[in-house]
């Protein structure tokens, strides 16, 4: 698996192609737009890390290019332009996830896993199961066993969003980007206390499942016992 | 500035010498048309005198001629202008008249001319015509051109004095109306230098005129006091950020300091470290934010129609969990289908906004309504808290205003981002703060 990382800071470059190769990853590293060009248009990347602004330009604009040039590799974009119409800037130029500095490497892992997950989606199952958690897409059921968990519309889509991401981590801003589309931090602990609404509801029907909150980073569900 | 190289002044010059071309072409032509009249009366006495003399010599031959010119001669010596006649025989021997020879410069041709003739004591200027008679008798007629020459003098001179004057009135109102508004433009002038210097207090000096000099100086204004308002803001802000960010380094700072002393860090004390960067972050986005939406308030390029009801349900729903966590009633009533043009993360963040303060502040409960009013809504949030207090009410909008009550936690950002978003959306905020709890009030002045 091939990543370019186009990133001009040395220090924090060199921090991001660690984690990149810790993960197994064959790191490609330009420091410049122009560089970054010649690498892509020479090799084949699976994975674009891009910084947002270089010292030849800013990255959306070689983003968008590369998909009106139909290259759909997954982009994730990390910069210190963290604000909430950035984000919306960098997602309209057509970048898959927007990861404002500073962050933690744990995020950053949990974002280029499920970057790649959903580049691998593609088609939707009808029916995904964890443990004895069912659910159906297109009935919109929940069952745990033979018990069924009622759950309202936001709570199934949220319950769906985790289980088709079955043990990886899900950061609040996937939460909020992907369940509610929201790309600001609505502040208080208010993806928490829906997390935790949705864990009670879960245990209602049973254990074989659990919702946990990952330190610092996120959630994950996965299989009782599976680690 | 050199009152000469204003374009006013260059202008000025350019219509002057228009203007005085203009004028003295008038004044000229005028001058021709009143000698040429002359001209045509003395012609007519002359032709008139000619035929009498002509008819004369036919019916009663030159004797009779010379006799009549003779006395013609003595009893109009008084006569203005004087006549002049020259009755000469075949071989050019002066038969009568009061000229010695025949002047150069005339042909018998019966043509009106002017011309200059030796008599005694001066020369004298005469109009004159001559005609030839049978037999090779050749007579000439003419008038005194002294009068017509005083005319002309006296047109002449007229002629100058009107030039002279239109020259002078044009440069002088000319001068005088550039010195005027060199005078305005170099107040904008120093007033740019001023402020070029760092000195925003200045404002341009107006004239209560409303031409376009003062339109452009009360533009220079208004500018001016926008660009004051937002440098103090500016400075408020930096001093505010510079205090603000300090609590969560110094926090970071203890506990980095606790783990060295401990040689180690629990995970429980790099959460605490990694909120408050996390928290530091948070403040400057909002900020951030926050002057972005006040820089680009009247652009409105990118507003598309928002169904406003059911934004609301939506974040109110992401709230509903919250409330119940702390018991709190919270109620929420929206009518459909209420639209607005707007942008919708910014609305969200409205919403989200109100409803996080209000159920951060409620005792029992929140009530949040939308509802239509004519073609536009009315958005109320009302909770059962402690109030405003009364010593920040007039400045809860502006940035890091915070309360004093215990339950005045946060960035105190909230609000002054919740008015920004509703300035850009053309929105009021009535605020109704008792010690029974608090009503925001949210109503667009233009859908």
């Amino acid at each position: 698996m091939k990543a370019l990382c186009l990133e001009d800071d040395t220090v924090i470059a060199d921090h991001i192609i660690g984690l990149l190769q810790s993960s197994g990853w064959q790191v490609t590293a330009s420091r410049s737009l122009a560089a970054a060009t010649r690498a892509i248009t020479n090799e084949d990347f699976d994975l674009l890390v891009l910084d947002r602004i270089l010292p030849d330009g800013d990255s959306l604009g070689f983003l968008r290019q590369l998909r009106q040039n139909n290259v759909q590799t997954p982009a994730i974009i990390l910069t210190a332009l963290g604000r909430t119409e950035d984000k919306i800037d960098g997602y309209d130029s057509g970048a898959d996830d927007y990861l404002p500095k500073p962050f933690e490497a744990a995020e950053f892992n949990a974002r280029i896993k499920a970057l790649l997950r959903r580049a691998a989606y593609g088609e939707q199952k009808d029916m995904l199961k964890i443990g004895l958690l069912e659910l159906r897409t297109k009935a919109r059921t929940v069952f745990h066993g033979e018990n069924f968990i009622d759950l309202s519309p936001k709570e199934f889509e949220l319950l769906h969003y985790f289980m088709a991401r079955e043990n990886d981590i899900i950061t609040r801003d996937m939460l909020l980007k992907d369940v509610w589309g929201l790309s600001f931090d609505p502040g208080t602990n208010v993806i928490d206390v829906n997390i935790g609404r949705l864990r009670k509801r879960i245990q209602q029907g049973g254990d074989s499942v659990q919702l946990i909150t990952v330190r610092g980073i996120g959630f994950k569900l996965e299989e009782k016992g599976s680690d | 500035m050199n009152i000469f190289r204003t374009s006013f002044a260059r202008l000025t010059l350019v219509y002057m010498a228009a203007i005085t071309m203009v004028g003295t072409g008038i004044l000229y032509w005028s001058y021709d048309a009143f000698l040429e009249q002359s001209r045509d009366n003395i012609n007519h006495l002359v032709d008139t005198d000619m035929a009498g003399l002509v008819s004369r010599y036919y019916d009663s031959g030159d004797m009779e001629l010379v006799r009549h010119i003779s006395s013609a001669l003595e009893l109009t010596s008084l006569e203005n202008p004087r006549q002049v006649y020259l009755f000469l025989s075949p071989e050019g021997k002066k038969l009568a008249g009061n000229l010695q020879s025949w002047p150069k410069g005339i042909l018998p041709d019966a043509s009106l001319k002017l011309l200059t003739v030796s008599t005694a004591p001066e020369p004298q200027s005469i109009f004159a015509k001559a005609t030839l008679l049978s037999d090779g008798y050749r007579i000439l007629v003419g008038r005194d051109a002294g009068a017509y020459h005083t005319l002309q003098h006296r047109l002449f001179n007229n002629l100058l004095i009107g030039f002279g004057l239109f020259l002078i009135t044009g440069l002088g109102i000319g001068l005088l109306t550039a010195r005027a508004f060199l005078r305005r433009i170099n107040g904008l002038n120093r007033l740019c230098q001023d402020v070029e210097n760092g000195d925003f207090s200045v404002r341009a000096p107006l004239w209560k005129r409303r031409d376009e000099i003062d339109i452009l100086g009360r533009g220079l204004n208004g500018m001016l006091d926008r660009i004051s308002a937002l440098l103090t803001l500016h400075k408020q802000t930096a001093d505010n950020i510079a205090h603000e960010i300090r609590s969560p380094l110094m926090r970071l700072n203890a506990i980095i300091e606790q783990g060295e002393k401990k040689k180690d860090i629990t995970a429980d004390s790099a959460d605490l470290a990694r909120r408050q960067i996390e928290d530091s972050v948070t403040l400057l986005d909002k900020l951030l934010d926050i002057s972005r939406i006040e820089a680009t308030e009247k652009d409105r390029s990118s507003f598309t129609d928002i169904n406003f009801s059911r934004l609301l349900e939506n974040i109110a729903e992401l709230y509903v969990p919250l409330a119940e966590e702390k018991s709190l009633d919270f109620s929420v009533i929206t009518e459909d289908n209420i639209h607005i043009s707007g942008l919708e993360q910014n609305l969200s963040r409205l919403c989200a906004n109100l409803i996080d303060n209000a159920l951060k502040f409620a005792r029992t409960k929140v009530d949040l309504t939308l509802k239509k009013n004519g073609d536009k809504f009315i958005l109320s949030i009302r909770d059962d808290g402690p109030g405003i207090d009364p010593h920040i009410q007039d400045r809860i909008f502006e940035r890091f205003t915070k309360g004093n009550n215990e339950h005045q936690t946060g960035t105190g950002l909230g609000l002054a981002l919740v008015k920004a978003i509703a300035d850009q959306h053309k929105m009021t905020i009535d605020i109704a703060g008792a010690s029974t709890g608090t009503t925001l009030t949210l109503t667009p002045y233009s859908l």
